[in-house]
């Protein structure tokens, strides 16, 4: 065999294999998870809170990668990061409300009454039935699914508000309320 | 010497091909994407079929006779290797996030097509990753240099590597091995006998490292220019995964670094050769928890 005809049987081979590789990629949205983490850092001397962080959403999506089909949000969680001195069996009770930013409706999301601080020192789904006291509001859920289903995705106020019920004799309540927002979003890569 | 380098060139360039159907048109890694959404619970059983196929190819193809004598010998091989991918590769058990229900369900592997959808409570639903690959066979191409014999021994390299600033990750693929022909410990035995053992690595990107091993022992019995073999072969992979879990929740360790092995460990190998002067035609079947086909061309002496 010349030294011709060998490089045309490597040549050859080298396109069979290339050939193979041909469709074999599904043309399949790939699935990407991404969590927005809101952390509510309240520090009250009555029994009062209420603070507010805003979320463009639109921005978590120019965020990922690739060319995005779809966005939706599968979880919502909520966590007491820190407690400072307060004592662990403080309480607390009220909402989390969502509003379109620019608009005046705040629409619950959640309402939860007598949650202990030490219950909430892992993360909790609102969604869960482990514990008492939470009330999921199926009308705020099916508005923040439109808000992601919003072309672009508006800015989005949440507020986290209520009260608290002292267990300790602390003279101010300080703790980190943590709300997650687990969000799943198909690209086409 | 200089049409088996441009020959080596080629076949290097086509395990790339090979290899880069990892990525999609604009150079994104989608398996690696794909990976990073997986919790440690579901991405050995997403991942399982493709080191099932990954690693019984490459743990083929090494030789095609048994036959070492003391004489240089030097040889440059293109190997080609398949699996077969049937329906029992395309589906696994996983295990949804909270809220969802934590009961498994059947969702699609890398092999898979879409992703199952699980509903939750208020009309919420999470879909499972949907599978990346569509092969019916999963086939890869390797280069190998063959070094010998001294001391009825022989060397074995196996080496790829690809590097570049763009999305497509970097590769790297060296595996070395020894064989050592078993003749000379036995008088007039009717078949050449031979053992040799492999290791080799495979790097791909930032996530995933898989390292294979293997022993086996060869038989031949030549007949002119036709070689017929066979053998037994022992063989261990293992594929690590090191990713940041993209949708981790607040208590979970996001930092997967996991570890899992092949469902190969024995199999049995049927082949045959053809020595025509410097070029060197082999075929072989292994038979096994995963089935190969192996052929290659080699150029040498």
């Amino acid at each position: 065999m010349n030294n011709k005809r060998k490089f045309l049987l490597g040549l050859l081979t080298t396109l069979l294999f290339t050939a193979a590789c041909d469709d074999m990629i599904r043309d399949n949205l790939v699935m990407l998870d991404a969590v927005t983490t809101f952390v509510y850092s309240i520090d009250t001397g009555d029994n009062n809170y209420s603070e507010t962080e805003r979320v463009n959403l639109q921005s978590v999506i120019d965020d990922i990668d690739g060319d995005v089909e779809d966005v939706s949000f599968y979880n919502i969680t909520m966590r007491v990061s820190n407690i400072y001195d307060s004592s662990p069996e403080t309480s607390f009770s009220g909402q989390l409300t969502a509003r379109q930013s620019g608009t005046s409706h705040n629409q619950p999301l959640v309402n939860f009454t007598n949650l202990k601080f030490e219950d909430f020192f892992t993360e909790r789904s609102i969604f869960s039935d482990d514990i008492a006291g939470i009330s999921v509001v199926s009308e705020g859920i099916s508005t923040l699914v439109n808000y992601y289903q919003q072309k672009p995705a508006p800015v989005v106020e949440f507020t986290v508000s209520g009260t608290v019920n002292r267990a300790g004799g602390e003279e101010r309540v300080v703790f980190d309320f943590e709300v997650r927002l687990y969000t799943q979003v198909a690209t086409d890569p | 010497m200089k049409n088996l380098i441009t020959f080596l060139k080629g076949t290097s360039l086509c395990l790339a091909f090979m290899i880069f159907f990892f990525n999609s048109a604009n150079a994104q890694n989608q398996l690696e994407d794909a990976i990073k959404q997986l919790s440690a619970d579901n991405v050995s059983g997403y991942m399982q079929p493709f080191l099932n196929g990954f690693s019984a190819n490459m743990n083929s193809g090494f030789s095609g006779t048994a036959n070492i004598e003391n004489k240089f010998t030097i040889r440059i091989d293109a190997i080609g290797m398949a699996t077969m991918i049937g329906s029992a590769e395309e589906m696994y058990n996983a295990t949804p996030p909270q809220p969802f229900a934590q009961q498994t369900v059947r969702t699609a592997t890398v092999f898979g097509d879409q992703g199952a959808v699980v509903q939750g409570p208020e009309g919420l639903s999470y879909k499972f990753q949907n599978g990346q690959l569509d092969m019916d066979y999963f086939p890869l191409v390797a280069p190998q240099l063959t070094i010998g014999n001294f001391y009825n021994t022989q060397l074995i390299f196996r080496f790829f590597t690809y590097s570049s600033d763009s999305d497509v990750p970097d590769i790297d693929m060296l595996g070395f091995g020894l064989r050592h022909g078993l003749n000379q410990y036995f008088s007039e035995l009717p078949l050449d006998l031979a053992a040799g053992a492999f290791f080799q690595t495979f790097k791909m990107g930032e996530i995933i490292d898989t390292k294979f091993f293997s022993i086996n022992g060869l038989a031949s019995k030549e007949f002119s220019i036709l070689t017929l073999y066979g053998g037994v072969q022992y063989e261990y992979s293992n594929m690590n995964v090191n990713y940041t879990l993209s949708g981790a929740s607040a208590d979970e360790d996001s930092e997967v670094d996991l570890s899992f092995s092949s469902d190969n460990h024995i199999r049995a190998i049927a082949g045959l050769n053809l020595n025509l002067g410097v070029v060197h035609l082999r075929t072989d079947f292994n038979l096994g928890n995963v089935s190969v086909l192996s052929a290659s061309i080699g150029f040498g002496i």
